[in-house]
């Protein structure tokens, strides 16, 4: 498999009613983000501005990349099946991740949540990436070391 | 123009299942964390949840940009959807389109549609996108540098929101 990445710059534009729009460039990987964040504020923005009678409000950075080469997914992978993962922190909240189309390989083979409930083992190595990055759900909750529970969710 | 940066790193993987649906997994990572950081946790990640699923990881991304919770109102006379469409070239010959939204109509000429290459401001604007600024240059998608610009007109698209 290899992957190809790219930095995407969004130079984002609104006008006078509420309408917005981004203009979009690439700056090639080799660059560092600090370099293309500068690019972006600095350089690009400002003249923009000087063309355009919106107001620039917002410039992105965004580090992209595909993966060429990768297998075929499986038959059952269908994205409409999710499981939907819990973890506890230490301030007693819950932080949600979902991943799509899990294997069925990963699921309890014995007791009343069998087919439904993941297997905690199967997700160490995930609760051990998000735990020690300080990584956060969408709602800013952080995810802790505790896994509460991963459930088929369809 | 105050900029303040975002406090978090947006982090995305993307699936593609055999039915050809396409779907993320996301998750936020505080902004103080080094982009080389990021990167090795994206990798980390990658291949962590290709273990868990069974459909095909595609792609991922992660972004962190600067924004202005205090913009001005935009002039009266601003609309996002009246582009400024600049046509450039690369070396290979492949032209692409860049827009910038709401142009201002000072800068078109009257009774025609033409930006002017020779106004100082859309000059600078050209130079960055082929020559760029310190040692940053742009590229298009295929990743070639730009090598000239070959028009520059008014047009009316859609926008995102507007």
């Amino acid at each position: 498999m290899g992957v190809a990445s790219v930095w995407e710059l969004r130079t984002y534009i609104r006008d006078r009613d509420g309408g917005q729009a981004d203009t979009r460039i690439y700056l090639p990987a080799s660059h560092s983000y600090e370099a293309a964040l500068s690019f972006a504020v600095d350089v690009l923005g400002p003249r923009i501005q000087a063309l355009s009678n919106g107001v620039w409000y917002r410039s992105l950075v965004i580090r992209s990349a595909s993966i060429d080469g990768a297998p075929p997914p499986g038959e059952l992978g269908t994205h409409t099946r999710k499981m939907l993962c819990l973890w506890r922190n230490d301030d007693d909240r819950l932080a949600s991740f979902s991943i799509y189309a899990p294997r069925p390989d990963i699921f309890l083979v014995d007791g009343p949540d069998a087919g439904m409930r993941a297997d905690p083992a199967a997700l160490a190595d995930i609760t051990a990436a998000l735990s020690d990055i300080g990584a956060l759900d969408y709602s800013r909750v952080r995810f802790g070391a505790t896994l509460a529970g991963a459930y088929l969710a369809l | 123009m105050a900029l303040t940066t975002d406090a978090v790193w947006q982090c995305a993987w993307t699936f593609r299942d055999t039915d050809r649906n396409i779907g993320q997994a996301t998750v936020c990572v505080p902004g103080a964390t080094t982009a080389a950081n990021v990167e090795t946790f994206m990798g980390a990640m990658a291949t962590i949840l290709q273990a868990l699923s069974n459909a095909t990881l595609v792609g991922w991304s992660y972004s962190k940009g600067a924004i202005d919770p205090d913009a001005n109102v935009a002039d009266e006379a601003s609309d996002s959807e009246r582009k400024g469409s600049f046509t450039f070239q690369d070396a290979n010959g492949f032209q692409s389109t860049l827009t910038i939204p709401s142009i201002d109509n000072a800068k078109v000429v009257d009774r025609s549609n033409v930006i002017p290459l020779d106004d100082t401001d859309v000059a600078a604007y050209a130079d960055a996108i082929i020559t760029g600024l310190g040692g940053v240059a742009p590229t298009n998608i295929r990743g070639v540098s730009y090598s000239r610009v070959v028009k520059a007109d008014k047009t009316h698209r859609r926008s995102s929101k507007g």
